[in-house]
């Protein structure tokens, strides 16, 4: 089954380019090695090291229900509605407030978005203006699992559904949305792995790892590409993960300290776009941005990294995304089931991260969906 | 003997001691630290914060701060990008980041000098400012379609060196020709010295401050502008936290907090030695959190020993 699937995107995938000159091309290879299933491992050996899954203590169990549709009608109709974002600098909040604002214009009710800056301090005191704001709900985004605890707790006790989404607090206290974070980077790894495989054969895969250690959600990430490139190219080896605080300019220069310290490395993965793209730009420093050069991936599925997804010139040739879209619609879905009482504590809805196939169709399928322009 | 009793000497012969040594710990432990592409690496890296530093030294020498230096580091690269997107040719995109850069720079020294409001308050407000501005400039919160150009400025050589590094020499010549050769540059030491004593001697202090603030948003424009070329892209995010490392590498490069003394040299020193620990550490290996200490506990050796050697010349000199 995995295989056919394979195999069908793969002629997709060469159908949309056309000629079969153009079958060597690192987008079609791309194309051809591309998956939506997770990949068999190979040596149980090469992967019993990597720490399990440690963001989803509830575990990845979804809620039954259409929660990625638009219903007909929605609970939220004439309602006040809070939603907060971590912070609107990044692309994935900024389209998360859009899918929001466009929701609460069809289903007509009252919309207002508060932005937490990343800053601790600024989600406790956007907790204190919600709850003077008086909404009737809040889709609430933690900066902190276990800040988020309390904060929720004094929301509910002013009355106010909540929701979270993005970082599901530490302990059970209100329904919520997040993501598995380590299968959808493991899907990445097995991308990545098997563009390899055929890009670059019997070649001893060395990866280095553009990391942020700080968060639980992004150790799961690199531990899941990890799972998954390992599966199936066993004797890969992992040659140094930098702290690139997933913003670009820190993660350009620790990566271009990562290629100094190991030349040899061909294989790098991004904790998120950020990341990726300071790679990048660090190879680019160095004359060595190319599909020859090996292979970059990461998870964000943002606009700038889509368009070295589908560039024949860029090693970046695996990527998922992190959905806002999907986010946004199950998140508005589960809040009105919460203040209709069709949802409660317990009730927890996991979104993936899909894999974006990388031609110019699968791009912009995912980019019209996720980040429309409006 | 009669140069290393001078204060600044000494002071510089120190500091760049503390980076010789740093330089041979991690050379000793890491076989690829010493090598031309590691070097140049280094000095991409360190660019950015030269060329903003320079600036802040100046303001800092005349007992001012400028924290919004990040902020407009990103609001100026994002301008420029968005500009060289919309079509302008990259040299009025660049030009254009760089007057933005400037004018925020007289907004603050105008705010301070005119209006005598502490440095650390209308910068703190600027800092602000700019952000939202960066923000508020790039809607898609990270500019795309850049021209195929863009990257040259960060990438490109000049005679074998990279680009940043000619650019960011070219700045620290500038300001140390402007700081010791010329009118202007004994202003700002007495501004600095002694800002009633400056002004009771005829100097105009506020014209002094307005243009040191200018110059200093200027060299953070650059720098922005250098850097966003150097990733390729346009992101507001870019430089949160950056002031701080300027700050740092200004005072580890023998610049008063008090104001009155300082030098560029000094400074660029100060720069590298933030530029080499963060890249020994990596090239070495060190776990990222123990990076965080490393790099504190350097710092902070780097002050003391600094300050150690400029109270021995003090009392050597009484």
């Amino acid at each position: 089954m995995l295989k056919m699937k394979k195999y069908l995107l793969g002629a997709a995938a060469i159908c949309a380019f056309g000629t079969a000159g153009y079958a060597q091309d690192a987008v079609t290879i791309a194309a051809n090695t591309f998956s939506t299933e997770l990949c068999d491992v190979a040596d149980p050996a090469a992967v019993a090291d990597i720490p399990a899954a440690v963001s989803g203590f509830t575990g990845y169990d979804s809620a039954a229900g259409d929660w990625l549709s638009e219903p007909e009608a929605s609970a939220l109709s004439g309602k006040r509605v809070a939603l907060t974002v971590m912070g609107l600098g990044q692309p994935y909040f900024l389209a998360i407030s859009n899918h929001w604002e466009r929701l609460a214009e069809k289903y007509d009710f009252e919309l207002r978005v508060f932005d937490g800056r990343f800053d601790a301090g600024t989600v406790q005191r956007l907790v204190d203006d919600a709850i003077s704001w008086a909404p009737d709900a809040v889709a609430f985004a933690p900066l902190d699992s276990d800040a988020a605890v309390p904060q929720v707790k004094r929301m509910q006790d002013e009355g106010i559904t909540v929701v979270t989404y993005n970082v599901q607090p530490s302990q059970v206290v209100a329904p919520r949305v997040f993501a598995n974070d380590f299968d959808g980077p493991r899907l990445v790894g097995c991308n990545t792995a098997s563009y390899y495989l055929e890009r670059f054969g019997d070649k001893p895969a060395v990866i280095g790892v553009v990391d942020y250690p700080q968060l639980p959600q992004v150790q799961d990430r690199r531990n899941g590409f990890l799972y998954g490139f390992l599966s199936l190219i066993p004797t890969a080896t992992v040659a140094q993960m930098v702290d690139g605080g997933a913003v670009i300019d820190r993660a350009n220069a620790a990566s271009a300290d990562m290629l100094q310290a190991h030349p040899d490395i061909n294989v790098i993965f991004g904790i998120n776009n950020d990341s990726s793209l300071g790679a990048l730009a660090a190879l680019r420093a160095t004359g060595n941005y190319s599909a020859d050069w090996g292979v970059v991936s990461s998870v964000d599925g943002s606009e700038p990294v889509m368009s070295e997804l589908g560039s024949n010139d860029s090693p970046l040739k695996a990527e998922s995304g992190y959905p806002p879209y999907d986010f946004s619609i199950a998140t508005f879905n589960l809040l009105a089931a919460a203040l209709s009482g069709d949802a409660d504590e317990n009730t927890q809805v996991v979104v993936g991260y899909p894999p974006v196939l990388p031609t110019e169709e699968g791009i912009a399928s995912w980019l019209d969906q996720q980040y429309p322009r409006n | 003997m009669g140069m290393l009793k001078n204060s600044h000497n000494l002071q510089t012969v120190a500091t760049l001691t503390v980076l010789v040594l740093m330089s041979a710990v991690f050379a000793s432990f890491s076989d690829r630290f010493f090598t031309v592409s590691n070097f140049q690496n280094v000095m991409r890296n360190a660019a950015p914060l030269i060329i903003a530093s320079c600036g802040m030294t100046a303001v800092m020498i005349a007992r001012g701060l400028d924290l919004s230096v990040g902020s407009v580091l990103a609001a100026a690269s994002v301008l420029a990008a968005s500009l060289a997107v919309a079509g302008f040719p990259l040299y009025i995109a660049f030009a254009l980041g760089v007057s933005f850069g400037a004018f925020v720079g007289l907004v603050n020294g105008l705010i301070i000098a005119k209006i005598s409001v502490s440095p650390i308050i209308v910068t703190l407000g600027m800092l602000n400012i700019t952000r939202g501005i960066a923000y508020l400039i790039t809607p898609s919160a990270i500019l795309v379609g850049l021209p195929g150009n863009w990257s040259d400025l960060g990438t490109s050589k000049v005679i074998g060196l990279p680009l940043p590094i000619v650019i960011a020499a070219l700045v620290a010549m500038f300001f140390h020709v402007l700081m010791s050769q010329t009118t202007f540059g004994k202003r700002i030491y007495a501004v600095g010295g002694n800002e009633e004593a400056a002004r009771l001697s005829g100097l105009n202090v506020s014209r002094t401050l307005i243009l040191l603030y200018l110059l200093c948003g200027a060299t953070a424009a650059l720098a922005g502008i250098v850097l966003s070329s150097r990733v390729g892209v346009g992101d507001p995010n870019v430089g949160i936290g950056f002031e701080l490392q300027v700050i740092a590498a200004v005072i580890i490069g023998g610049t008063s907090l008090s104001g009155g003394e300082g030098r560029i040299i000094g400074t660029i020193i100060g720069a590298l030695i933030i530029a080499v620990l963060g890249n020994g550490l990596n090239l070495v290996g060190v776990e990222p959190f123990w990076q965080w200490v490393a790099q504190g506990t350097v710092l902070i050796v780097a002050i003391i020993v600094d300050r150690q050697v400029q109270d021995g010349v003090n009392r050597a000199n009484k």
